[in-house]
């Protein structure tokens, strides 16, 4: 090869200028990068910075495949100041490197849920929800929801709203209602009785799925659409079912939680966690050709883990974080030990660490808080939150 | 066009390159023909072609790339999936001065699966690190000034740790 050796004595190589490196190949590379580390990449240099804030719209878009954090509302001891901390849970530490910007005022308010790394409040007393960003303490209100004393429990935004343009669900589990408000309306629009179908639907999980809402019910899975009730601006939501339950699957219903979850490749995804013997079963929704959706086992994550939660679930490439295990589904929010200490409890949380290779489910304590006695009632709030990004 | 190259079956082709400081290769086509840019290139002139000249790859980098085409010149079975997995990750294991002129190389020739690999490395080196260390790694000079980026980490202090 005297090809070869008489190439390894030309120059050496020009120097490298990463600073003002191909934009192109620069945006491919931090498409490879978690959120943190993208955001490290926007303080290395001016010309970086410039590529990750022209990129940061598509950059949103993923924010649903970063590895969660936990959020545990509570009283603190000392002041009885509502307390909204962020844990890691792999880590099992709390994270105090920031401030989270929410306003004091908001302790005298109901937290509800949190979406896309938004918060939702209520006003004591009235029917006014707010949504606010812990980081940048943006702030959006919404309408009022008066539907026969709807009560708003869940919320579910369909992207982040830091863009302007964003839609938002309210679930109501005790009524079985669901409002649906596009941001920038007056009114929101509900869910009628569904009588034409036969059975009374019961919804349980929902998801804004490319451009669509669906959900789950005991009959199958089915699509919420917005119909005009012919006078005027006023709306209301259809179930139109797009598939049926397996028949096991709807014997389970009443047995289980079901979570819809769009998997990092884009896929839709079923999970179900059974209640009496703690397992978890995995599908693939698919569309069929006549728009019909099925669903098929998976019995395989590969690289992925999910993160199941009731406002909404995410998923990772678990390779990404340490502590993560890939084919796995972690399910949170379990308070496993309290332990009384003069006026305060100490509270720890658990988790369900469930792999898919030997279908073994793990308790793994995760989170421990101490918390003033009478606010008990405060901890059933414990929700995955994954951050966005502030410009 | 004849072949000079040692070792090849006579079936096999061969093409000639010139990279940017004048310096002539003979590289099986199979090989060559991984980048799009080569490949186009020999569509275009055909046989007729004697030497394809490459002006934005010198040769050193020309060497690395085509060392790397010659590796994936057929498709991998399953058994040597592992192998080569092991080879490419030594293969992108290189010092970052060399690292930026491959992924310009691979970038003009247009090889997509030498880019993912190479834009994957990049990532994997900037993966925890701070902005200070991502600087010092890729010999980046810091340009803002202290207030501003004070600013930039307030806005997102949870990222830094």
């Amino acid at each position: 090869m005297a090809k070869r050796a008489s190439c390894l004595a030309s120059p050496e190589f020009s120097s490298a200028k990463w600073a003002i490196f191909h934009t192109d190949l620069l945006e491919t590379m931090l498409d490879k990068l978690v959120l943190s580390d993208y955001i490290r990449c926007s303080a290395v240099c001016k010309s970086w910075n410039s590529i990750v804030l022209n990129h940061k719209q598509k950059r949103i878009r993923l924010s649903n495949h970063q590895l969660p954090w936990q959020l545990i509302i509570h009283l603190g001891y000392e002041n009885g100041q509502k307390i909204f901390g962020l844990y890691d849970f792999f880590a099992r530490t709390r994270i105090t490197n920031f401030q989270l910007h929410i306003p004091n005022e908001y302790n005298s308010y109901d937290y509800c849920d949190s979406s896309r790394g938004w918060l939702f409040f209520k006003v004591k007393k009235s029917e006014i929800f707010i949504i606010i960003n812990p980081l940048s303490g943006t702030i959006f209100h919404l309408p009022k929801l008066i539907s026969r004393r709807f009560h708003g429990g869940r919320f579910i935004l369909s992207n982040d709203p830091c863009f302007g343009s964003f839609e938002v669900l309210a679930i109501d589990n005790f009524r079985n209602k669901v409002a649906h408000l596009k941001f920038g309306d007056d009114y929101w629009s509900y869910t009628k009785r569904s009588c034409e179908i036969g059975i009374r639907l019961f919804l349980s999980s929902f998801i804004f799925y490319k451009d669509r809402i669906i959900a789950c019910c005991n009959k199958g899975i089915v699509s919420l659409e917005l119909i005009n009730n012919g006078d005027g601006d006023i709306h209301s939501l259809r179930i139109n079912v797009l598939g049926e339950l397996s028949p096991e699957l709807k014997k389970l219903y009443d047995h289980s939680c079901l979570y819809l979850v769009e998997n990092t490749n884009g896929d839709l995804l079923l999970v179900v966690r059974h209640i009496v013997v703690v397992k978890y079963d995995i599908f693939k929704i698919i569309e069929s050709k006549t728009g019909r959706f099925e669903h098929i086992p998976v019995m395989n994550l590969k690289s992925h883990s999910l993160f199941l939660g009731n406002n909404h679930s995410i998923s990772v490439l678990a390779s990404n974080y340490p502590g993560c295990k890939q084919n796995s589904i972690y399910c949170s929010h379990v308070l496993t030990s309290l332990a009384r200490q003069g006026r305060f409890l100490k509270c720890v949380f658990s988790m369900d660490e469930f792999n898919l290779d030997d279908k073994i489910v793990q308790r793994i304590p995760s989170v421990e808080i101490w918390t003033e006695d009478q606010s008990v009632d405060v901890l059933g709030e414990v929700s995955w939150i994954v951050l966005s990004m502030k410009f | 066009m004849a072949s000079s190259t040692s070792g090849s079956s006579s079936s096999s082709k061969v093409v000639k390159i010139r990279s940017s400081d004048n310096e002539n290769f003979e590289v099986e086509e199979a090989a060559a023909a991984r980048s799009e840019t080569i490949k186009k290139l020999l569509e275009d002139v055909g046989d007729d072609a004697d030497v394809i000249p490459l002006p934005n790859v010198d040769a050193k980098t020309l060497v690395k790339v085509m060392e790397w085409c010659k590796k994936h010149m057929d498709d991998v079975d399953e058994l040597n999936k592992e192998e080569m997995k092991t080879w490419d990750a030594e293969f992108v294991d290189m010092d970052q001065s060399c690292l930026y002129n491959v992924l310009l190389a691979a970038n003009f020739l247009n090889i997509k699966e030498l880019l993912d690999q190479l834009t994957q490395k990049v990532a994997d080196m900037i993966k925890g690190k701070s902005p200070e260390e991502i600087r010092a790694t890729f010999n980046i000079k810091n340009d803002f000034t202290p207030e501003e980026e004070a600013e930039i980490r307030k806005q997102n202090a949870w990222a830094f740790e």
